[in-house]
């Protein structure tokens, strides 16, 4: 389950003590990983880099700031500079949870071959 | 925890792949009807007006030409609560979707573990010991 190869067929005691053990290892790393994960904000700029914003963990924003020259080009340009930045921003803060999550599990449990990403996508591909 | 018992396996499983398939059908509904939602928040007397989907990506962003007589800190302001009423609202939607949904998965009865492999063993060496003895 965790990575290390195992024979469905041939379960040793051995091999659920290391499992058991790598799933405390786990679930400690992520509800370590949980609180550093709460503080985590991810900025983005639009492409003119007049419109800056800022997002939490979640991808809810806390705050657009909108410079004076991001306002000569008129309405529908400064809209896309806001969608813009603030997707940009979103992409961020999920990289850095992902980079968070992906270093906490490996220095938990060195040899463990799950990606939480990759799994993330499997679970969400489970209701396709 | 109630176990069933050996003759009433096929019985179990039959209810058990009913209520799982019914779930999974339930989820995916729920996914699909998530993936349509679509939060709307306003702001600056209607003049900035945001639509984001239920991850709370912005799916789109509408600013009234008059807008642009409010200085760029009031923009930026009113740009803020516009799509933070707009997120709340996408959150509040999906959140009704997946309570909907809960009732469904909430019924799966726990997975069997090493308790029902202990239980099992422990009634086959009794009946084994009471019908040899």
């Amino acid at each position: 389950m965790f990575g290390h190869d195992l024979n469905p067929m041939d379960l040793r005691p051995q091999d659920v003590d290391r499992a058991t053990e790598q799933a405390r290892g786990v679930e400690a790393a992520l509800a370590e990983a949980d609180g550093l994960l709460a503080e985590l904000t991810g900025t983005g700029r639009s492409r003119s880099g007049h419109v800056s914003a800022v997002v939490n963990a979640e991808g809810r924003v806390l705050d657009v700031t909108v410079g004076e020259r991001a306002l000569r080009e008129g309405a529908i340009a400064l809209c896309e500079d806001i969608f813009t930045a603030v997707g940009n921003a979103q992409e961020d803060v999920q990289r850095q949870a992902e980079a968070l999550l992906r270093g906490h599990l490996r220095q938990a449990v060195p040899d463990l071959a799950m990606d939480p990403v990759e799994l993330r996508q499997r679970l969400e591909r489970l209701l396709d | 925890m109630s176990w069933p018992a050996p003759d009433q396996d096929s019985q179990y499983l039959d209810t058990i792949l009913r209520q799982t398939r019914d779930a999974m059908r339930h989820l995916r509904a729920a996914k699909h009807m998530i993936g349509q939602v679509e939060g709307t928040g306003e702001a600056a007397d209607g003049l900035i007006r945001v639509r984001t989907g239920a991850d709370g990506v912005l799916r789109h962003v509408d600013l009234n030409p008059r807008a642009l007589r409010l200085t760029p800190e009031a923009i930026g302001r009113e740009v803020t609560r516009a799509i933070q009423s707009a997120q709340d609202d996408s959150a509040r939607q999906a959140k009704e979707i997946v309570n909907g949904v809960a009732s469904h998965v909430d019924a799966l009865p726990e997975p069997l573990d090493e308790r029902f492999v202990e239980h099992r063993v422990e009634t086959a060496m009794r009946d084994l010991y009471s019908g040899g003895l």
